[in-house]
């Protein structure tokens, strides 16, 4: 019997992936951008309303449609309301309405996505079914399934996922079914894996990098999503802000006070400018034929 | 051949190195290549992966330029001008009219989308000013001349539709389109069976009989080189190691590379149950080139010179070329066998 | 020598063949891919499948393995008849039966450094614990002359050679008595490539393995093979020891494709055979090889030969039954 390896050899080779880990992160910069800025967006969506104690819904009548100044950096609304800690507040309305959507539609289109590529007659049925859903533009379906639920916060994120997890698990089975002809999973059957170490072991793993890609997507998208329903007034229901609502809010005003409009509009431009930002930049980085190897 | 010998040379390869950039470091896949063709002549150039055989092949007609990481030094003469210097606009009149060059792969080298007429005629079409009539029985005429049995039906076919050995016959066909003076041909057989290899192989050597046209035979194959070439060069790491007509370098191989090479192939009257010899080792990564001779690390003969100072090339016997310190004559074998 | 390991009769494996207008109606014919196809492999002994491109060798060694389903015929593996068993039942068997892939490098987890991967056929089998696993792993790292150091890389940090050396492990590992090679030297360098066949040897012998190994490579089948079955168009047209086959080839196909491997000695010659492989429909007939045979007569065009015995051990599938004459 040999000896255990040496730890120090180890430990070498180990630090030498690394290194070649970092190299490959610093060679992506739209991965690092996205991940700064949209890491900033939450912090400061966290943090600020929790520090500073404005209620986002005290009206100051006197103070209707003041332009930005010291004291109300965004101005405030046609309520007197300060709209900087609205926009913070909305931040976090629509990011855990993304986040949950992204969440939960990755979560049910993986599954749906792997066992559809791994069992013919499921696919049929299952792909038949998304097929079905994805022919009913976006937002249509979202607009009608509130109408059908009613309106709330939690009903959007349940609407937004019947939107999405088709999308989710179109883009896993085709990526599921790539895997799947690969000699790699033969070898595992010649093995005598179950089919269900080969789908949970071999085929999930391959599957997460253009999930994580696909996932930061649907955020991105869910935020633009709950700002149009919020905005068609089929969304978060008033007064609580979310972004839809304070842009819905300002489309009376906005001739008078423009910055009604062009803050919480840059806050959802940024924040899914970011998110694609780190979605293209993880698909860079993830893809393994992009670097890594030695060889050539 | 020897009535080629005196001719002035068609290619003219002098010196060439060439880098690749990885990692703010330059490595020399091409690393000193002198090389010359002369007209109606075959050229051999055999090594394993790594050897920088293909490399080269593809830097005479530049077809890596695409690449910025890739940077040449060196003369490439083609009929008197330098390839390396000239303007791509120019470089592209020569590009498959008085080069062409045939892959290893036919199938992802010709169009899925498109008949076999369509990418026949379009070369003839963009290099030679025919009609559209013409360049089609001039089409015809080419696939008639690679031996394929009938021609008007395989110009309506598309590639997917033929064989291996007909697609490698359709991508001869197109590089003889416009009767190149110089055909580069990278591992033409490799992607082919033993009965069909042999029919491809005799075919180029017929077109080179019956149009004069050189050939440049890139192989991994000692064997298709040993039927097919005039002079052989052997690579390994970017260099030329030996250099022969193609009877001697086989009945007398002087480098400790060539030799290996040579006796660790399966031939057809090796003793069976004997441990085939081998050559220790793998070609390192052209990151950890060793000093000195290239081929020191796995070298059976090495010494502490050949770890230090690069070896010359020295004239062994008339026109046999061989780039070694100590050089074995081939009656003292000395391959390493496998405990 | 009496009972064989592995014994396939009649295999059986077709492809249908489409009309334009594709799956929409009822295949316009099929392509018989392995037809009749018999062997025997006994213990010990290495077997070379030797034919093109196209010959079904790759098939019918899969079909052993179980990857690909047969349309008909048995495969008998110490009182298995393979083809019948379900997944449950092949899985213990699945020890014994081992794969070594052409493309070593693609047939290995990219995810997996290389301890876990040689470690994962153990856990799917449910051998051993966590620390005679790793001493496994360990010990046929030594065994195929890769060494400790590389238990923590990925496979796509070793060389060629190396990558070959581990697809072997990987199916040495839980011990097996029969493996089927899929061409594995054809992508690698002739250099590394005598590495491995004198490896494979060496293992062969101290592990009393029995190996089918499937090649389009002459030189590389006879060295290493005991017998030599060789294959076209779908089933074996001759079957005889390596010696005495290459000493008298009898079948045409066996003649021309010996005559077509490149030799350093010979110069060049006109090639041995003329045409291509054509497609075995279910309308073709004759002798597999007639379209092609140089002594092809009116009988080899309507009926096709049986595989028999001509010589102790020499089987041949021609109407020309006596020992060819001349070349």
């Amino acid at each position: 019997m040999s000896k255990p390896l040496s730890r120090a050899a180890s430990a070498a080779i180990l630090q030498e992936q690394r290194q070649i880990r970092r190299e490959r992160l610093l060679s992506t910069p739209g991965l690092l951008v996205g991940l700064v800025v949209f890491a900033l967006i939450v912090l400061a969506a966290l943090v600020i309303p929790a520090v500073s104690g404005v209620d986002p819904n005290e009206m100051t009548v006197s103070l209707r449609l003041s332009p930005p100044s010291p004291e109300h950096p965004f101005g405030t609304d046609e309520f007197g309301r300060d709209l900087f800690t609205r926009v913070l507040h909305g931040a976090r309305v629509s990011l855990a309405v993304g986040g949950s959507v992204a969440l939960l539609s990755c979560l049910l289109g993986t599954v749906i996505g792997i066992y559809a590529s791994y069992f013919k007659a499921l696919d049929q049925v299952l792909m038949r079914i998304c097929d079905g859903l994805i022919a009913i533009p976006g937002i249509l379906l979202a607009i009608a399934l509130m109408a059908a639920l009613g309106a709330g916060s939690w009903n959007v994120v349940l609407a937004l996922t019947i939107v999405y997890t088709p999308s989710v698990a179109r883009v896993v089975r085709s990526s599921a079914l790539v895997t799947k002809a690969q000699t790699y999973v033969e070898a595992a059957k010649v093995q005598g894996a179950t089919n269900r170490r080969i789908l949970w072991k071999l085929i999930l793993p391959s599957v997460i990098s253009p999930l994580t890609v696909q996932a930061s997507f649907i955020f991105a998208q869910a935020i633009i999503s709950e700002a149009s329903l919020s905005f068609l007034g089929a969304g978060i229901p008033a007064p609580a802000a979310s972004w839809g609502n304070i842009l819905q809010a300002s489309r009376a005003v906005f001739s008078r006070a423009p910055w009604t409009v062009l803050f919480p509009g840059a806050a959802v431009v940024l924040c899914v400018l970011s998110l694609n930002l780190l979605g293209d930049g993880l698909r860079d980085y993830l893809d393994p034929r992009t670097g890594g190897r030695r060889k050539k | 051949m020897s009535e080629t010998q005196n001719q002035k040379p068609l290619l003219e390869i002098q010196n060439l190195r060439v880098f690749f950039r990885v990692r703010q470091r330059l490595l020399p896949a091409v690393d000193g290549v002198n090389l010359t063709i002369r007209p109606g002549e075959i050229v051999g150039v055999v090594g394993e992966s790594g050897s920088g055989k293909s490399v080269m092949s593809q830097s005479i007609l530049r077809l890596r330029d695409y690449d910025s990481a890739i940077s040449y030094q060196g003369e490439i003469l083609f009929e008197g001008q330098d390839l390396l210097q000239l303007p791509l606009s120019r470089l592209r009149k020569i590009r498959g009219n008085r080069i062409s060059v045939i892959f290893q792969d036919p199938l992802t080298s010709l169009s899925p989308v498109h008949t076999v007429e369509r990418q026949l005629t379009e070369v003839l079409l963009l290099h030679k000013n025919l009609s559209k009539a013409q360049a089609r029985a001039r089409a015809q005429e080419l696939l008639h001349l690679v031996g394929i049995p009938s021609p008007e039906r395989c110009l309506r076919q598309y590639p997917y539709e033929l064989s291996g050995g007909m697609q490698q016959r359709v991508m001869i066909a197109m590089a003889l389109s416009c009767e190149p003076s110089l055909l580069i041909a990278d591992e033409p057989t490799t992607a082919l069976d033993v009965t069909i290899q042999e029919q491809i192989l005799d075919l180029i050597a017929q077109l080179n009989e019956k149009l004069g046209m050189s050939v440049l035979f890139i192989t991994h194959d000692l064997s298709a080189m040993a039927q097919l070439c005039h002079s052989v060069r052997v690579m390994y790491l970017g260099q030329i190691v030996e250099e022969a007509e193609t009877s001697a370098l086989f009945a007398r191989p002087m480098h400790p590379y060539t030799q290996g090479l040579l006796a660790c192939i399966p031939r057809l009257d090796f003793p069976r149950g004997e441990p085939l010899h081998v050559i220790e080792g793998t070609v390192p990564p052209l990151s950890r080139i060793p000093a000195g001779c290239h081929f020191c690390t796995r070298c059976p003969h090495a010494t502490d010179r050949c770890r230090t100072q690069a070896p010359p090339t020295v004239e062994a016997e008339p026109g046999h070329f061989v780039q070694c310190w100590n050089f074995v004559s081939p009656e003292t074998p000395g391959q390493e066998v496998e405990a | 020598m009496s009972t064989p390991l592995l014994e396939v009769k009649d295999l059986q494996k077709r492809y249908p063949i489409y009309g334009p207008l594709g799956k929409l109606f009822r295949p316009k014919t099929y392509m018989n891919a392995v037809s009749g196809m018999s062997l025997q492999l006994y213990e010990g002994e290495t077997y070379g499948l030797v034919g093109e491109s196209g010959c079904g060798k790759t098939t019918t060694g899969r079909a052993i393995l179980g990857l690909v389903k047969p349309d008909g015929g048995e495969i008998w593996y110490r009182g298995h008849d393979l083809t019948k068993l379900s997944d449950q039942e092949f899985r213990p068997l699945r020890r014994e039966l081992q794969l070594v892939f052409q493309d070593p490098l693609s047939s290995l987890n990219p995810r997996q450094r290389i301890g876990a991967l040689l470690e994962e056929p153990l856990i799917v089998q449910g051998m051993g614990d966590a620390e005679s696993r790793r001493a496994q792993v360990m010990d046929i790292l030594e065994k195929v002359g890769l060494s400790e150091e590389h238990y923590f890389r990925y496979p796509h940090e070793l060389s060629g050679g190396q990558v070959q050396r581990l697809g072997i492990a990987r199916a040495l590992i839980i011990g097996p008595r029969l493996i089927v090679c899929d061409e594995p030297v054809s992508a690698l360098d002739v250099s590394i490539q005598a590495q491995i066949l004198n490896m494979l040897t060496r293992l062969q012998r101290e592990m009393n393995l029995s190996l089918l190994f499937i090649s389009h490579d002459i030189g590389v089948v006879r060295y290493l093979s005991h017998r030599i079955g060789v294959m076209y168009l779908g089933s074996l047209v001759e079957e005889a020891a390596t010696d005495a086959l290459f000493a008298q080839p009898l079948h045409p196909y066996t003649q021309a494709l010996f005559a077509s491997v490149p030799d350093l000695a010979k110069q060049r010659r006109h090639p041995a055979l003329e045409g291509e492989l054509p497609v075995r429909t279910d309308e073709f007939q004759g002798c597999v090889f007639h379209t092609r045979c140089p002594y092809a007569t009116e009988e080899c065009r309507r009926s096709a030969p049986a595989l028999r015995e001509v010589q102790s051990g020499h089987k041949v599938a021609c109407h020309r039954s006596s020992p060819a004459s001349g070349d």
